[in-house]
């Protein structure tokens, strides 16, 4: 039993330790990056698409000051870019669009969204700018629910992760956490 | 451990081997379509472009007029001779040359890695498509000669075949037509080679008439430096890293500038064959004359004559002298006519090869100093997409006075002494010329897309206008505008602050006799679509013009001297055919057309083939399984600790009696 007990511990080690790592090595690389310019600059509003990034390619930083979460938003969502950290839906807006920008993480990361009330901030930094969302509005959904992702026709943000917080991968639901970009 | 203990242990190890199972096999798969934008740009810079066209035009109708009046001498008639210069028109395509040309391009299809790329440099090319036209055409032409010739000399020998039946009382035996025959055939085969093998040597030079050449450089570069290509200097991932696609020279420490340009020709027309061709139709004429003679005298020994000497002697000298009045009447022009045309065609590749005109070479018209040209492509990271262009030029000295005719001309003008200019020095002369250009995508809507030029000073026979007026040459020279400057004459134009600066000349009969315009390109600092836009300047283009109807003037002044201008041959060419029709002299002809500092550029974003595009009102997707069990298996883990601590104590606890 404690054989069984200390390969849990083993296995949950190595995959926080990884995400903490690698959520660390894109933080310095985009603190590096970011030091000037454009991101530290509000981020104007646009019609168009930007030019998209390729899958894994970091995109953004998100940052929720009143739960205490911060994280490297990767282009995509695969397995490989969530055991890194949360991704941005392909196919979403991207912030500073304005359209519906998609962002998931995991659920075991993402236990401290469960407390976030409206109209807290959400601040994501780009190359090209920063942009503020206020919180609207959370729901539970079905994972099959397309409603998430559809386009808005305006600027705003989805957050989602898996529901129950606690269920892990046994989880079928999704937690929707919805934002409008702050004007 | 009791029993019930086992069993607690069994279910407990089976539930957590079952719940780490469930846990961690579920993992999120990727979304799907993937979007992603390909970003594709290119870049182009010129330092300068130059269609010296009146070189070819001048020549070729040159050549067109000395076609006919040999033909006219040589007997042949308006209509066949119509027939032969007909095709000789001027070539639509212009003779272009292009000193320091670079063009770059990238484009990345997947959204990701780099899927196409190339940039080269191009020191020297001159588009001699024109000038290959020329000599396709004279080619059909000269082949046209030897026909229309042979059906003169067969019409001439038909005489003589006439006149031979006529002596001989009847007509010729089957024998004796075929020996006749046969002997005209031969004629007209030898005539037929003749036009054939110059023909054939025409044809040698065209292949390679202008492909060696030699370039100088500044600096001590490889030889293999003149042919240099560029190459991509990064080709990493295009959205890891930034992808820049750059023209430059291989040798890293040299440079791609150009400071003068020898063209050498590699062919030229020869005579060489032409006496041989010749005397084969001479010995196919003589056979003709010794045959008929022969049939003459067959002849008459058969009718059986006694004293035949004196008739026979008689008959044969009538007979030879119609031959050689043939012979005189359309060999002697046909060889006239060759000599002059081989000789007239071989002063056009030596004109072509030199890009002259006339006396005046190339080197006369432009003469240019170092150059540069540099076209990038760049994606950043973020996504933005970039192409710039420079195009970049030290010096350029349009129509220098070195040539004394040209020097002649200018002299001539009335009143050019008394401006303090300086006669020795080129007629305009253009210092620092930069144009660059750029178009960046990154992804605001409007996208923007810029090019400007600058020229540091414009001289005018040695005058820097600048340091004339006190004022930067965009004060005196906007972008955007144009300047004509007429020589003798004034300057003028909209916009065009030289007027102020230089005074016009008094008025001269030959006011306008060459025309310079300077048409400097518009600055560009505009918006264009998202998605794409292009970019470009001119720095300033110059086009230099002749008014042929002032051309007389200079002709009765005597100061032409050995200039072709507005297809006035040379004055010794005007000497030797004086009774050649005289051309008209009308419209302009065009001394050259250059193009410096040019620079353009263009990108565009387009659709991935990975995935379908989203711009807006995008398609719902699934969002992704995000389940992820650490937080639930550590506190499982901690639970089994704590469940194994408990049974640990209830195996060690005393067992009460």
């Amino acid at each position: 039993m404690f054989g069984i007990a200390i390969s849990l511990f083993l296995y949950v080690g190595a995959n926080v330790g990884y995400q903490i790592t690698r959520q660390n090595e894109l933080s310095d690389a985009w603190n590096k990056q970011h030091t000037t310019a454009a991101s530290n600059q509000p981020g104007h509003l646009v019609s168009m698409h930007r030019p998209r990034q390729a899958e894994g390619i970091p995109l953004a930083k998100i940052t929720v000051p009143s739960i205490n979460f911060s994280g490297i938003v990767l282009e995509g969502t695969n397995n490989q870019v969530l055991s890194g950290g949360p991704g941005h839906l392909t196919g979403t807006a991207y912030p500073g669009e304005a359209d519906n920008v998609v962002i998931s993480n995991h659920n075991s990361y993402s236990q401290q969204w469960g407390s976030l009330k409206k109209g807290e901030s959400i601040d994501v930094v780009t190359d090209y700018g920063s942009f503020t969302y206020k919180v609207t509005g959370f729901r539970v959904a079905e994972s099959d629910d397309l409603s998430i992702s559809a386009s808005t026709g305006k600027p705003n943000l989805t957050f989602t992760t898996c529901w129950p917080l606690w269920a892990g991968a046994l989880a079928r639901q999704r937690y929707v956490v919805t934002a409008d970009l702050q004007s | 451990m009791n029993r019930l203990q086992r069993r607690l242990a069994r279910l407990t190890t089976a539930v957590v081997v079952f719940g780490v199972m469930s846990l961690s096999a579920a993992p999120a798969l990727a979304a799907d379509p993937i979007t992603y934008y390909q970003g594709a740009a290119n870049g182009q810079a010129l330092s300068i472009s130059a269609n010296p066209n009146a070189v070819v035009n001048l020549n070729l109708g040159l050549l067109t007029t000395e076609l006919r009046s040999i033909l006219q001498t040589a007997g042949l008639s308006g209509t066949t001779i119509d027939g032969i210069v007909s095709g000789l028109t001027n070539p639509t395509s212009p003779l272009a040359v292009t000193l320091d040309g670079a063009t770059s391009q990238g484009k990345a299809a997947t959204g990701q890695a780099l899927t196409g790329g190339s940039a080269s440099t191009t020191p020297v090319s001159i588009d001699d498509a024109a000038i290959s036209t020329v000599l396709g055409l004279l080619k059909t032409a000269l082949t046209k000669i030897p026909g229309a010739l042979t059906t003169q000399l067969t019409t001439e020998l038909n005489l003589v075949l006439t006149k031979l039946v006529a002596q001989l009382g009847g007509p010729l035996s089957g024998t004796q037509l075929t020996t006749i025959t046969t002997d005209i055939n031969a004629i007209t085969a030898a005539i037929s080679n003749l036009g054939n093998s110059i023909s054939d040597t025409l044809g040698n030079p065209s292949a390679n008439i202008l492909n060696s050449y030699s370039v100088n450089f500044p600096d001590e570069i490889n030889d293999s430096n003149v042919t240099a290509k560029g190459g991509i200097v990064t080709s990493g991932p295009f959205t890891l890293s930034n992808f820049t696609a750059r023209a430059m020279p291989s040798d890293a420490t040299g440079s791609n500038s150009v400071t003068s340009l020898n063209l050498s020709p590699t062919g030229a027309l020869s005579l060489a064959n032409v006496p041989a061709a010749l005397n084969a139709i001479v010995t196919a004429i003589n056979k003709l004359a010794t045959d008929t003679a022969g049939i003459l005298s067959v002849s008459f020994s058969g009718l059986g004559l006694g004293t035949v000497g004196t008739i026979l002697g008689g008959t044969i000298n009538t007979i030879l002298t119609l031959v050689n009045a043939a012979l005189a009447a359309v060999l002697g022009p046909l060889n006239t006519a060759y000599n002059t045309l081989v000789t007239t065609v071989n002063g056009l590749l030596t004109s072509l090869t030199g890009l002259g005109l006339g006396t005046l070479s190339l080197n006369d018209l432009l003469s240019t100093g170092p150059s540069t040209a540099l076209a990038t492509v760049l994606r950043k990271s973020d996504g933005t997409v970039q192409a710039n262009a420079i195009g970049d030029l030290a010096n350029v000295k349009v129509l220098q006075l070195t040539n004394p005719n040209l020097l002649n001309v200018l002299k001539a003008i009335p009143g050019i002494g008394s401006l303090g200019l300086s006669l020795d020095k080129a007629l305009l002369t253009l210092d620092a010329v930069h144009g660059t250009s750029n178009v960046t995508l990154d992804g605001t809507n409007p996208s923007k897309q810029s090019a400007t030029g600058t020229i540091a000073d414009i001289s005018i026979l040695g005058q820097s206008l600048k340091a004339l007026s006190g004022l930067n040459i965009d004060a005196i020279l906007p972008p955007g505008t144009t300047c004509v400057m007429s020589i003798p004459g004034g300057v003028s134009g909209t916009g065009c602050a030289i007027p102020a600066v230089l005074p016009a000349l008094p008025g001269t009969p030959l006011d306008g006799l060459i025309t310079i315009t300077l048409a400097r390109g518009a600055t560009v600092n505009s918006t264009g679509p998202v998605k794409n836009g292009t970019a470009g300047i001119v720095t300033l283009e110059v086009s230099a013009n002749v008014d042929c109807s002032k051309v007389p003037g200079l002709s009765n002044l005597g100061i032409l001297g050995a200039l072709t201008l507005c297809g006035s041959p040379p004055a010794a060419a005007q000497g030797a055919r004086a009774a050649a029709a005289p051309r008209a002299a009308t419209g302009n002809m065009q001394l050259l057309d250059i193009q410096v500092g040019v620079a353009n550029s263009a990108a565009s974003l387009e659709p991935s083939t990975l995935g379908a595009s989203c711009t807006q009102n995008c398609n719902p997707v699934q969002v992704p399984n995000t389940g992820s069990s650490e937080w639930l298996l550590g506190i499982i883990g901690a639970l089994l600790v704590l469940a194994g601590a408990g049974i640990q104590v209830l195996r060690t606890r005393p067992v009460k009696a």
